[in-house]
């Protein structure tokens, strides 16, 4: 009985880890065939640089070895919350300026939106788990897209869904590193801030 | 300060005129369009007249410059010019400079005239020099499919362009400045709906780019068409036509504008529905709308217009709120509601009324209301029926257009009593106690809702005796007559009530002589008549029976009127090739008469199966045939006769019908009398085997066949004579033959058994023996110094009477005798004797190269046998192995090769082993100096059983000896040279 008191939290970050994981696998795998569709609607090369396009969160850590779990989580929940903001911004975009006829193809931004927001909130939840509160939601208004030129907003969206898969890719990585330590502390609670 | 004061200078000379310097007033641009505006001030007002003046404007971009050539009238006053100027490239792209001059052309002026300085430049907003970042432009036009395109790149000091693509494609580089360069793209295409990419790579790293929206300017709309449904709007439809390739922003912008009230409304259209629609509102004291539908986007407009009389385009929405509803068995009311204000005009409503087996409408004019319900009422529907409802409507006065229908409705009418008694019939027991009565079930129209029974009463003299009600669905009923007959009344009932009732009397009347009559098959029907009998006075029944399977046969019956004399029968039940037989019925004032019995088809079919036939006589020339009738059930029609096809056949030989062979013989006997059941065939031959095919027909066709295979009896005379006749001739041969033969004996006898000569008392000899003493050169039969050789041979074949020369046939070595005693059945062992030649070197010394034919002896009956036959390149191993016996000289040389080819063993020529020459044939030349030389011998001098020389046609005679030989190796032979041996050999 003692043994089965103490297991809940763990297995709870372990079930919602798995998720997570699995979502954020959903939502790579979607993005992926999205921007297939997306260059294609754009007439624009999946080399292009991108730059010059800023405001979309860049998956690549700087200073990855050095945060600990709590800032892992909040990093990538800051992250999605952003892309929910900007997948937004990308679908209004093609909505009213670019492919207003491809309902289609705004069903599927629709739906990666959709996936975002789900894996914003599970990072939420886990990070509540975990004994952090969920970070107040910065919401930053989205940009007016009237000063944007339309070529700025293609690049845009396209930066955004490249930058979403990487962010995807990390996330796999840092839950999964969420999921290791969760179960290298035990019981203990994890909500302690530890260096990696 | 005065023009002219300031214009004009007195120079040394001549004064000069020089306009005062211009001033531009405003220089402004529209980059969308490309476009500078040049606006200054002419100062006519210097001169007191007109005057002619010229304004040149130069602009200066791209490091080049452009000078331009503007006039214009002085008119005694300032007035104010205006001048603009449209660039290839995007304004942005660089800078603009721009100054004016001016110079008058005063006619009376004599001095001379010169142009006014330049005018300060002016500048267009410096978008080019040290921009903020990078930039592409034009940004987000729109050009039409097929314009040319300059696109131009803006970038930091310090950058570079490293290339400029339209869409995937790159462009060679236009530099314009050093912070611009440029592409120019020709012709460009319809673009994607997100637009053409403009993409500038520099260096270093940086991208900037712009989208070019390629499209075409808005079509006309097309059967553009305004109607109202509700009065309240007009609601206008139309096609966009060829699709612009431009959207959202970009998009054809659609406005309606009515002229008369001069009222217009921004449409908004769906993209997506091909279809568009844009409504106006109906305005209250207006009748008459004239429309334009003005379409316009970017790149250019468009309109389409129409005039309408609004009460002459009313489409009403669909009747909603449909309902139908009834009290009573013959009429409906129907409900509906229809949107909009009708009040002033009427509506033309149709009502569609359909049921299982018809379909009709009905139109109602109703005044309009204001979103009212309307109602009609349907009559004269069926008792009892079933019906499905819908409505639409239109406008009355002026038809434009019919609603949609209405959802449909179905209703089903209150029942009635039925509308008549039932066909009844009655039939009497063979006994005539019992009376059947039978009736036919009421059409559905007919019985007005469901029937439930049938109430079937008796009555004598107007009095019921008996009355029963059967329930459905039974159809007769059994009524107890007691000796009585009565007036049998039917009435059907359902729950609204009764029907009239039927009545039939029970009285049969006798009836004599009744005959059957056959009927005519119609194909789909039984054509039946009758004769006409007066007596008749209520009418003929005709009454019949079918049954099916194993159940009794339910009865039919048709009634006709007094003076029908046929009628053709139709029922679903009749079925092809099925005998039917009717009761034809007279009604007469005291009761029913059997006039008539009838029996048909409705179509005749060919009969099922062939007729059993046997033959039941069979001579040499005849055959009896015996058939069996067909049985009724399997005719399927009235049978016609048979035909009887017959013609030679084996059993086995073939299986296909007469038909099918075609057979030349075939025989084809037609039989039409049906009381004839047998057929003799007369005309037969003998002992020959006969196929018979006997087939029924009818009118439907003939029927299949059966086969009889019968062989007819042998004809015994015949035989006799053709027996006799050979034999009498062949004796009559043999006696003629024989009394021939004894006749001509001694004439056979000389030429076939001439006496042979005896040698020894010849004379001839004696003769050449002569001859020979006198000329050397003739020693053709030089006996003494011959010295006879002896050749064995060792093999013999039959094949020498395969030679056909006669002339040089020799029968001796045949009969000679094996000398050595070795096995003379084996016939291949003879010795022959010969004498050596004796040649003369002078004739007989052949050139070298025929060594053979010169100097061998050839025996001919061996030779002869092997020269046509060797052939060495064909068969060089069998002459190897099997010509083991006698080689003949002639074949040595070849057989020497052949054996030097092939380098046989010593075993291989042990094989060959057997008469070898003694010598070689220049040997025997010299060796034989005595032997009797022949140059000219002579067939007259040849002897049989002499082997002879070739070359010298010797016969070379045997010694005395072998004649006496007793066994001949060969005795077949004489025989066949009997017949080859010419009679003066």
């Amino acid at each position: 009985m003692a043994s089965s008191e103490q297991s809940p939290a763990p297995l709870q970050h372990r079930s919602l880890c798995s998720r997570v994981i699995l979502l954020a696998r959903k939502i790579r795998s979607d993005v992926a065939s999205l921007l297939e569709s997306y260059v294609e609607r754009q007439g624009l090369d999946r080399t292009i640089s991108l730059d010059s396009v800023d405001g979309v969160p860049a998956a690549a850590m700087e200073q990855g070895g050095e945060l600990t779990v709590a800032e892992r989580l909040d990093a990538n929940l800051q992250a999605y919350r952003a892309f929910q903001v900007l997948l937004g911004e990308v679908l209004e975009e093609q909505r009213s300026h670019l492919t207003p006829l491809d309902t289609d193809f705004h069903a599927s931004i629709q739906s990666v939106l959709l996936q975002v927001v789900a894996l914003a909130c599970q990072l939420g939840e886990l990070l509540a788990l975990l004994g952090h509160g969920r970070p107040a939601w910065e919401a930053a208004s989205p940009e007016d897209p009237g000063h944007r030129s339309l070529f700025e907003m293609k690049l845009r969206g396209l930066k955004v869904l490249q930058e979403l898969a990487h962010w995807t890719v990390r996330s796999v990585r840092d839950l999964r590193q969420v999921a290791k330590h969760s179960q290298g502390s035990g019981a203990a609670h994890g909500g302690q801030a530890q260096k990696e | 300060f005065s023009w002219e004061v300031s214009c004009l200078r007195n120079d040394k000379s001549q004064p000069t005129l020089i306009p005062l310097t211009p001033q531009i007033l405003n220089l402004s641009a529209d980059f969308s369009t490309y476009t500078l505006y040049l606006k200054w001030n002419d100062s006519g007002s210097v001169f007191q007249h007109e005057l002619d003046a010229s304004w040149q404007i130069q602009i200066l971009y791209k490091e080049t410059m452009e000078t331009i050539n503007y006039d214009s009238k002085l008119t005694g006053k300032d007035s104010i010019l205006f001048w603009n100027w449209t660039s290839d490239i995007p304004l942005e792209c660089t800078s603009y400079y721009v100054k004016i001059r001016c110079y008058i052309n005063e006619l009376y002026f004599t001095g001379r005239k010169e142009w006014s300085e330049w005018s300060p430049v002016r500048t267009v907003p410096e978008k080019d020099t040290k921009p903020n970042s990078a930039m592409v432009f034009p940004q987000d036009k729109v050009v039409l499919v097929g314009s040319n395109v300059t696109f131009c790149c803006l970038y930091n000091e310090g950058k570079s362009v490293k290339f400029m693509n339209y869409g995937s494609e790159s462009y060679p580089l236009l530099r314009l400045s050093k912070w611009s360069s440029a592409i120019k793209v020709q012709n460009v295409n319809a673009s994607i709906p997100s637009g053409t990419n403009i993409l500038c790579s520099l260096v270093p790293d940086d991208l900037e780019g712009t989208v070019l929206f390629v499209g075409y300017a808005p079509d006309t709309p097309q059967n553009l068409n305004c109607e109202t449904r509700t009065f309240i709007t007009i609601t206008c439809s139309w096609n966009p036509g060829r699709p612009t390739a431009l959207y959202t922003k970009r998009q054809t912008k659609y406005i309606l504008f009515e002229r008369i009230s001069r009222e217009k409304v921004t449409c908004k259209v769906d993209e997506l529905n091909e279809k568009h629609h844009c409504d106006f509102p109906v305005h209250a004291n207006q009748k008459i709308y004239n429309f334009t539908l003005g379409a316009s986007n970017p790149l250019g407009q468009a309109e389409s217009s129409l005039l309408i009389d609004v009460n002459q385009r009313v489409h009403l929405e669909t009747p909603d709120k449909f309902t139908v509803s009834t009290n009573s068995s013959t009429n409906a009311h129907l409900s509906w509601y229809i949107p909009g204000n009708f009040i002033k005009i009427r509506l033309l409503c149709q009502i569609e009324i359909s049921n299982s087996n018809s379909e009709r409408q009905l139109n109602v004019s109703m005044a309009g209301a204001e979103n009212s319900n309307y109602r009609a009422r349907v009559d004269a529907l069926h008792p009892y029926g079933t019906y499905t409802f819908r409505v639409r409507c239109s406008a009355s006065e002026y038809f434009w257009r019919w609603s949609k229908w209405s959802e449909g409705k179905k209703l089903t009418t209150l029942e009635a009593p039925p509308a008549r008694g039932p066909d009844i019939w009655r039939q009497r027991s063979p006994v005539g106690e019992t009376l059947t009565v039978f009736w036919k079930p009421l059409l559905l129209s007919e019985a007005n809702g469901i029937i439930l029974s049938h109430e079937v009463s008796c009555y004598l003299r107007e009095r019921m005796l008996k009355a029963y009600e059967v329930p459905v669905p039974l159809n007769s009923t059994e009524i107890k007559l007691g000796g009585n007959d009565c007036l049998i009344s039917v009435t059907a009932k359902n729950r609204a009530g009764s029907s009239p009732p039927s009545k039939i009397t029970s009285v049969d009347l006798p009836s004599d002589n009744v005959k059957t009559e056959l009927a005519i098959a119609t194909g789909n029907g039984i054509y039946i008549s009758w004769h006409s009998d007066p007596n008749v006075t209520c009418g003929y029944t005709l009454k019949w029976c079918i049954s099916s399977g194993s159940e009794p046969c339910s009865v039919d019956w048709e009634m006709f009127p007094s003076n029908a004399i046929d009628a053709v029968i139709k029922s679903a039940l009749f079925q092809p090739g099925v005998r039917y037989n009717f009761s034809l019925y007279g009604c007469k004032h005291n009761g029913y008469q059997l006039l008539q019995n009838i029996t048909g088809y409705m179509k005749e079919l060919p009969p099922k199966v062939a007729p059993n036939f046997t033959v039941e006589e069979t001579s040499s020339d005849s055959i009896l045939v015996k058939w069996e009738d067909i049985p009724v059930e399997d005719c399927q029609g009235f049978l016609k006769g048979y035909i009887l096809y017959f013609a030679k056949g084996e059993k086995g030989s073939s299986k296909t019908s007469f038909m099918e062979e075609g057979s030349p013989e075939l025989t084809v006997k037609n039989i039409t009398d049906l009381t004839k059941k047998s057929l003799r065939i007369l005309d037969l031959q003998g002992k020959t085997s006969y196929r018979l095919d006997l087939r029924a027909y009818t009118v439907g066709g003939i029927g299949p066949s059966k086969d009889l295979y019968v062989v007819t009896k042998e004809n015994s005379v015949g035989l006799i004579i053709a027996i006799l006749i050979p034999v009498a001739v062949a004796v009559v041969l043999g006696v003629v033959t024989s009394i021939l033969c004894y006749q001509k004996r001694e004439w056979i006898k000389e030429t076939f058994y001439p006496d042979i000569p005896n040698p020894e008392n010849s004379k001839a000899l004696q003769f050449q023996k002569n001859i020979c003493e006198g000329n050397t050169a003739l020693k053709t039969l030089e006996m003494n110094p011959c010295t006879p050789n002896s050749v064995e041979v060792v093999e013999t074949r039959s094949t020498v009477l395969k030679i056909e020369d006669t002339e040089i046939i020799s029968p001796v070595a045949d009969s000679e005798l094996p000398e050595d005693g070795s096995d003379p059945g084996t016939g291949s062992h003879v010795v022959v004797s010969y004498c050596p030649p004796i040649i003369d070197e002078e004739i007989s010394s052949p050139p070298i190269d025929e060594p053979v034919g010169s100097s061998q002896v050839i025996y001919i009956d061996i030779q002869s046998m092997y020269q046509p036959q060797v052939n060495p390149e064909e068969e060089p191993e069998i002459n190897f192995v099997t010509t083991a016996g006698y080689k003949p000289q002639m074949q040595l040389p070849i057989n020497t090769m052949k054996m030097e080819s092939h380098a046989p063993t010593e075993e291989d020529l042990d094989k060959t082993a057997g008469y070898r020459p003694q010598a070689n044939t220049n040997v025997w030349k010299l060796d034989s100096p005595d032997s009797p030389v022949s140059i000219q011998s002579n067939n007259e001098n040849g002897s049989f059983g002499s082997p002879c020389s070739i070359n010298s046609r010797q016969f070379l005679i045997p010694p005395k000896d072998y004649e006496d030989s007793p066994t001949p190796n060969n005795t077949g032979w004489s025989f066949t040279h009997f017949f080859q041996n010419k009679p003066n050999d």
